[in-house]
């Protein structure tokens, strides 16, 4: 079921806005024209991921050299540094399977929709 | 966090705990000045000492830019840990330990200053400061209150000065390139001995960096994640030489206490100690039982920054070096790799939690 959440002026580019579903509590991205949905806490340590802009990161490459890249798509958590890619919600780099749930955006001329 | 957040995390934490490392910060040296002698006052306005520079050397920048949280920064500014009324919002109140254990990484950072003086100067004003500050304004608080070691005697002659105020829990002993075996020490040990207090330590951001400050082994780290990697060395290096140099044996009553070392690195030290001790004795005979006799009796390490790893894993560890009487919690709140009390030590049997989270570190810190 889809619910409206706001227009899509409303949402500050590369910040994220907390919305309520039930008991789930879901922050909603907003990078360039592009929108997400993640759950709010890490789930490493359960640190809230609200306070923090979606960024980049250092890709791999090779020994000191540092190639910055995935621009707006990287969730740092605040307290672990762990790294997600907002789009999916999976763990950047490494085999963990640890990842932030993600829940379907649906953007409808200017009306943002949540889909649960 | 609103209202509904609080009060999950509240159910969660029923069991009582107490938090052996939490991080305070003053932003301005002139909140000081009220706690040193005018004269002292005006040459620190006069130098525009920078009280932010005691910190994390330069030299080994945190890849984030910080180690503290960035959720952690008071809304109405200053650095993290800064805001006592944030901090009760942000951690004290929804965890609610039953003791928290205020560590001055300011203090602790006097390593990079020479001159004992002004060392003395400045730790004194912090150990005043919190004291009158911050001890007041919740009933968990306590502190540890710092004595650098620049100047032995005027160290011992601080602990004196302040070990029996209220809400004293323990000596903050920041570390110099000399291992805290050496008798270099000796009058620090005999004052907190003589004031009840254990002695603890803690990384304070100059190691590998300033001329004085403990060295890594092996050499000098070319990036903050390994030095970061490496810092327990210090710890390691210190507790043996505790040890072999028969610290415990000058002062039976002493309790050191390693914080923010991590402790998955000890039960190795403690067979390699033991097996040393069985061939060698004769080279330190003033050690009269096994090492690790004296670690059990002597010393207690914090939990923080516990690794990531399967909880069967590290509590099959933790059986193994019997952590349960060796370990107290802390959470190194706010800093970037703080151990919230909620999400770490899972899986442990009621029993080890319960010593872990609370009784060792009250009878450690005579709370």
């Amino acid at each position: 079921m889809k619910h409206f959440i706001g227009k899509t002026s409303e949402f500050p580019d590369n910040q994220s806005r907390k919305v309520a579903a039930g008991k789930k509590r879901i922050l909603v991205w907003k990078t360039g024209n592009r929108f997400f949905a993640t759950s709010e806490r890490c789930p490493h340590q359960g640190a809230p991921l609200g306070t923090v802009e979606l960024t980049g990161t250092m890709l791999p490459s090779a020994p000191k050299q540092f190639v910055y890249g995935l621009e707006g798509s990287v969730i740092q958590c605040p307290w672990h540094a762990w790294e997600f890619d907002v789009r999916t919600g999976r763990r950047i780099f490494g085999e963990d399977e640890r990842c932030l749930a993600t829940y379907e955006i649906l953007v409808e001329n200017d009306d943002v929709y949540i889909n649960i | 966090m609103d209202t509904a957040e609080r009060a999950d995390l509240g159910r969660k934490s029923q069991w009582t705990y107490i938090d052996c490392d939490v991080h305070p910060w003053v932003n301005d040296i002139k909140q000081l000045h009220p706690y040193m002698p005018n004269s002292w006052s005006r040459r620190f306005a006069n130098q525009r000492f920078n009280l932010n520079s005691l910190k994390l050397a330069e030299r080994y920048v945190h890849p984030r830019g910080s180690t503290a949280r960035s959720d952690a920064k008071p809304p109405g500014g200053g650095y993290p840990g800064s805001d006592l009324g944030f901090m009760r919002e942000q951690y004290i109140e929804v965890y609610r330990p039953e003791a928290v254990i205020l560590i001055p990484q300011q203090a602790n950072s006097l390593v990079s200053l020479v001159e004992p003086e002004q060392v003395m100067t400045l730790a004194r004003a912090f150990n005043d400061f919190f004291i009158e500050t911050w001890l007041p304004r919740h009933e968990s608080l306590r502190c540890a209150v710092a004595a650098p070691p620049h100047h032995p005697q005027k160290a011992a002659a601080e602990i004196r000065r302040v070990g029996a105020r209220k809400g004293v829990a323990a000596v903050l002993l920041p570390l110099l390139n000399i291992l805290m075996g050496s008798g270099y020490y000796d009058p620090i040990y005999e004052a907190a001995v003589d004031m009840g207090l254990p002695v603890i330590t803690h990384p304070n951001g100059q190691e590998g960096s300033a001329l004085g400050a403990p060295v890594l082994a092996g050499g000098i780290q070319n990036t903050y994640n390994d030095r970061f990697v490496n810092l327990s060395q210090i710890a390691q290096s210190n507790l043996t030489s505790l040890i072999f140099d028969g610290t415990f044996e000058k002062f039976p009553a002493l309790k050191v206490g390693f914080v923010e070392y991590g402790f998955t690195w000890l039960l190795p030290l403690l067979w390699k100690m033991d097996t040393v001790w069985k061939a060698l004795r004769i080279d330190t005979p003033w050690v009269k039982k096994a090492p690790s006799e004296y670690v059990y009796e002597h010393v207690k390490l914090t939990t923080q920054p516990v690794e990531d790893v399967k909880p069967q894993d590290l509590n099959a560890l933790i059986r193994m070096m019997n952590g349960q009487d060796l370990l107290m919690y802390s959470s190194d709140y706010p800093h970037w790799d703080n151990d919230m009390p909620t999400r770490v030590l899972r899986g442990l049997d009621e029993e080890t939690k319960q010593k872990v989270l609370h009784f060792n570190a009250r009878a450690f810190y005579r709370l």
